[in-house]
């Protein structure tokens, strides 16, 4: 059961990641042809800064989330920069903020879970950087997809002190998104991601009995960009 | 020189009381070599017990006993079944024959004897070393259990009362106590008159709940708890399997939320099973001792009934070092172990064998004292004071729970996972009661 869980969430990622790749090598070809119309619709070279939020699915552990925090997603908020380099190619930078509260718990083999009335917090900062191809440039909206990884680091807050716990490890995702121009310097971002952050869970605590190791999921995210 | 003599006097004095103390006679300094498993003895002869189907009339039942001359010696409180006795010239064997072909007969089988798991030794918390090994300091600062939560313990009986010729245990003074009953005598009384001589279900209520910070003796390990004592076995430490049934079973319908039964024998036994299904299905959790018969081949292998029922938590003893205690039965249905002690060494370097101390008696039911015994019968009473430390945190009416919760939070010793030498391991009652988060 757990073999073919892993191996179902593995095709998932492997799909997700070939379709972003496979657009980004599409869009390559493209962009030669989309070069001229791309000078005249989008700025070519530009930095900006911006700052969102949304909501993080931990769907590639949902019964470890369900059981512990109530809820298998929580809001994320975020805030970064992006330098898009002239190619149609851009590089982007960010950190982001998960909060999540709940309580210990006890479980039972067949999936019974009774809170302790101990709480147990969680707080994950992910610091990623992300390589965007935009592979659709009019003057209004921008579509782009990317690849990327990061450090997450992640911070157990327990009322009991001898079970707070500092972690870290790294993860990766296929993201898609759109930029719409709101004006020349100010755009709205909307941006989903696929990301998979395994080796951090899974080898004790909740996550071990129900077999789930990976921390990563979808997310969406609505961001404001200011060009500079 | 008057200063001296006044020294003398000061030292003598101090000896004295901390000795009385400590022990309070020398009768309680002598050590009880082992108790006599008389193994050969499988169960009550000249009885069966025998379970009639329920639309049967009196009238075939008395018609069935007379054609073998029997008559029902005991009827089980709940009325499920029956303890016949037979005439002189028929054996169990025949009687189970006989009774297995009657049409209005559902079940028939020997009134099988279980024994007492526990080789007594000899005579405060600091010797306590069972309780610090798995860090009971930290997990009373969790819970020390709750009077509402209630212990029932299937054993000798319990020092639970000042009655007739029979004395509270001193250490039990401040222990909470819910009304029991007793199926030896068939009053409301549970006494302990020891098994063998021994105080054992004194001793366990002890492990399980002996009056904690009064400034005397020994410490509990869920002090807070009720105890609810259920006398099955005799005087001479045999614990018919009709009793420890019917034991269970008042023991849940008068609202036991754990029994602890450090008995055990190497035969199964349906009514007994019935009555572990109906009190595990009621919502107590059931702790038995895995047995003290490693090494006997009676047992194929594996621990003893009633530890082998599915409902049961199978406890193992370990000693002062944290490896299997060389008397602890052990086999593919032990759950976990828990510290049982070995009196024939000294691994801490007390001065004392590594034995589980509680206060108790041992011979004479009047004078109490200190003593140090080794079995799994006083590994199972940790492991349900830990069960009564969870229920008090909300697990009630939940035994599977609980149940799961002891096995997976249990610290793994031996071989990696589980084993038939430790089971899942170590009971740890910091880890039980703080269940689990994301990582830990």
């Amino acid at each position: 059961m757990r073999m073919r869980n892993k191996m179902k969430k593995h095709i998932n990622i492997r799909l997700f990641c070939g379709i972003i790749c496979m657009i980004l090598v599409y869009a390559a070809i493209l962009s030669g042809a989309q070069k001229e119309y791309s000078k005249n619709a989008t700025q070519s070279q530009s930095l900006s800064f911006f700052i969102g939020g949304g909501y993080k699915s931990f769907m590639l552990a949902p019964d470890t989330f369900k059981t512990l925090y109530d809820s298998a997603g929580t809001p994320i908020f975020t805030a970064g920069m992006k330098f898009d380099v002239e190619s149609g190619f851009f590089l982007g930078a960010e950190a982001g903020y998960v909060s999540v509260s709940g309580e210990r718990v006890w479980v039972g083999s067949n999936g019974t879970a009774i809170k302790t009335g101990i709480a147990e917090n969680l707080n994950i900062i992910p610091l990623t950087a992300i390589l965007g191809f935009y592979f659709v440039q009019t003057e209004d909206v921008r579509v782009y997809a990317g690849v990327g990884g990061g450090l997450y680091l992640v911070k157990i807050d327990c009322e009991v002190d001898d079970y707070d716990r500092n972690e870290s490890g790294f993860g990766f995702f296929g993201a898609l998104g759109a930029d719409f121009n709101l004006s020349e310097q100010i755009y709205l971002n909307i941006e989903g991601r696929y990301e998979s952050i395994s080796g951090l869970i899974g080898d004790s605590g909740v996550p071990a009995l129900f077999e789930e190791d990976d921390l990563g999921g979808i997310s969406g995210m609505l961001k404001i960009g200011f060009r500079i | 020189m008057s200063k001296f003599i006044r020294f003398i006097f000061l030292y003598i004095f101090t000896l004295l009381i901390t000795g009385t103390f400590l022990f309070s006679s020398d009768d309680e300094l002598q050590v009880q070599t082992s108790v006599v498993k008389n193994k050969s003895q499988l169960y009550v002869p000249g009885e069966v017990i025998v379970r009639f189907r329920l639309d049967i009339q009196m009238a075939d039942i008395e018609s069935l006993l007379s054609r073998v001359d029997g008559n029902i010696k005991y009827t089980a409180k709940s009325g499920d079944f029956h303890v016949i006795g037979l005439s002189e010239g028929m054996t169990v064997e025949e009687a189970v024959q006989y009774f297995s072909a009657q049409d209005g007969v559902r079940l028939a089988e020997p009134n099988y004897l279980r024994y007492l798991h526990f080789k007594p030794n000899d005579p405060y918390y600091s010797y306590q070393w069972h309780f610090t090994q798995i860090d009971m300091e930290a997990a009373w600062d969790l819970s020390t259990s709750d009077p509402s939560v209630v212990v029932a313990i299937v054993d000798t009986g319990v020092a639970y009362e000042n009655y007739g010729s029979f004395l509270k245990a001193p250490d039990l003074v401040g222990t909470s106590f819910v009304p029991g009953y007793d199926f030896v005598d068939n009053d409301t009384h549970p006494n302990d008159e020891g098994g063998d001589g021994f105080g054992h279900g004194s001793f366990v209520a002890g492990v399980i709940a002996q009056s904690t910070n009064n400034g005397m003796g020994v410490a509990g390990m869920a002090f807070s708890a009720s105890i609810m004592p259920i006398r099955v076995c005799t005087y001479q430490g045999l614990c018919p399997v009709a009793y420890v049934a019917d034991g269970i079973k008042w023991a849940v319908d008068h609202g036991a939320d754990v029994i602890n039964i450090s008995l055990g024998g190497p035969s199964g036994s349906q009514v007994e099973q019935d009555a572990v299904a109906y009190a595990y299905n009621n919502g107590a959790v059931l702790v038995a001792s895995s047995g003290n018969e490693a090494d006997d081949v009676d047992f194929d292998g594996d621990v003893g009934y009633p530890a082998r029922y599915p409902q049961v938590l199978a406890v193992g003893a370990t000693r002062y070092d944290e490896t299997r205690a060389y008397y602890s039965s052990y086999g593919p249905n032990l759950d976990v172990v828990a510290p049982g002690g070995d009196v024939t060494v000294d691994q801490n370097g007390d001065g004392y064998g590594d034995g589980v101390l509680q206060n108790t008696f041992n011979g004479d039911v009047t004078k109490f004292g200190y003593w140090f015994a080794q079995g799994t019968s006083f590994s199972a009473p940790h492991t349900s004071a830990l069960a009564a430390l969870l229920v008090s945190k909300g697990l009630r009416d939940v035994p599977s729970v609980v149940c799961d919760v002891i096995r997976f939070s249990a610290r793994d010793i031996g071989t990696v996972g589980w084993d038939n030498t430790y089971g899942y391991g170590i009971i740890d009652p910091v880890h039980a009661l703080l269940g689990l988060g994301l990582f830990e």
